[in-house]
């Protein structure tokens, strides 16, 4: 894990990739990565750190969506309503699709737990401290979530305990 | 071993990225936005002390009006102590007399009001000061009670009225103030009087 001093600029994409992962749509992750940064600098100058960057975009992504406009946030577990959801990949959308599909599959929850945990490379407890839920909850929505995606991908079962204790090698430091 | 699922969910992500400009045009954003605020903030600041100044100059005005009362009181009390009741600039005992004699006065001294004119007999009257103008006393005695008395009339100006209308006690004397269109009345007698 990096314990470099992240910048306004890399917290700032993080908090986008972040928003990506619980909204799934680029306007939406821009808009609540813009809403976070407005309000943390106004508040305290700068973006200060990852964890509280994250905390900012989920709060405001469940005030926002989750609350008001609960719509936009039913879980995408039925295929076909992922399907003309068309879940965006960006720019460089490459040949992801079909990973991009299954996540338009997941609910917010499930897609959130796989980006903190293989892409910023939290461990369990830290996933729990950041969602006040309890490790060996995490733990066990962890499991069953990659087991869905894995179905999904129609991948075969990979080592099982292989996250459970030591989370992946994360390119983000957040210990900012 | 690399798990491919976490290659593929990392690899996805990390595909995802703000244009440099638009991060750029977010921050720059926000930190004028954090500057405005903090202007505001500086603004509502003044503008709440400028608010609690003017609400501690209203009530510092408030406590000391009656003090402007109070030294109208004391003077009239002082004045009406030391005035020797035969000693008159004016001996007379009818207002319409009064109004025509006491000439270095330039408002008019009848009350408006008949029961006023009616409820006291006239002994005398003389120049005084009421505040720093010239006012006029009258020595009287009440007709209902025969109480000895004083009445100081004088033209209302900003400090008398800040006199306001009142019926108290000090210093063993009675007073009651009114104001009577642009004028002034007082008066002040003793409490316990042996008529």
């Amino acid at each position: 894990m990096n314990h470099h001093q992240a910048t306004d600029e890399d917290l700032l994409q993080g908090a986008y990739r972040y928003a990506m992962s619980l909204s799934g749509r680029h306007h939406d992750a821009q808009d609540l990565a813009q809403q976070a940064a407005f309000k943390l600098i106004r508040r305290y100058g700068s973006l200060k750190n990852r964890s509280l960057v994250f905390k900012t975009v989920r709060n405001l992504y469940i005030d926002k969506y989750r609350r008001t406009k609960g719509k936009e946030v039913v879980p995408l577990h039925d295929a076909e309503l992922g399907n003309l959801l068309a879940f965006e990949s960006g720019p460089d959308q490459g040949d992801k699709l079909d990973l991009a599909h299954v996540l338009s599959l997941l609910d917010f929850e499930e897609r959130e737990l796989l980006y903190l945990h293989y892409v910023e490379g939290y461990t369990a407890a830290e996933i729990g401290t950041l969602l006040k839920t309890s490790r060996n909850t995490i733990l066990s929505r962890l499991s069953r979530t990659r087991k869905k995606a894995r179905v999904l991908l129609s991948e075969p079962e990979h080592d099982q305990n292989h996250s459970q204790q030591h989370p992946p090698q994360s390119r983000q430091g957040h210990h900012d | 071993m690399t798990d491919p699922l976490e290659d593929k969910i990392r690899t996805h992500f990390e595909r995802k990225t703000l244009p440099q400009e638009k991060v750029a045009s977010i921050l720059r954003e926000a930190r004028q936005l954090r500057r405005l605020s903090r202007w505001r903030t500086a603004t509502a600041v003044f503008a709440s002390v400028l608010v609690l100044a003017s609400l501690g100059l209203a009530l510092w005005w408030g406590v000391h009006r009656p003090a402007a009362g109070s030294e109208l009181t004391a003077q009239m009390m002082a004045s009406h102590k030391a005035h020797v009741p035969s000693e008159f600039d004016i001996p007379t005992e009818k207002f319409v007399a009064l109004q025509q004699q006491m000439d270095k006065l330039d408002f008019d001294i009848l009350p408006s009001e008949a029961a006023l004119r009616e409820r006291f007999d006239i002994q005398g009257a003389r120049y005084c000061k009421v505040g720093s103008q010239v006012a006029c006393a009258l020595t009287v005695r009440e007709r209902s009670n025969n109480k000895p008395g004083t009445v100081f009339i004088a033209r209302n100006s900003e400090a008398i009225q800040q006199a306001q209308p009142t019926n108290a006690t000090s210093q063993g004397l009675q007073l009651e103030y009114w104001h009577d269109n642009d004028r002034f009345f007082a008066w002040v007698g003793e409490i316990n009087s042996d008529l």
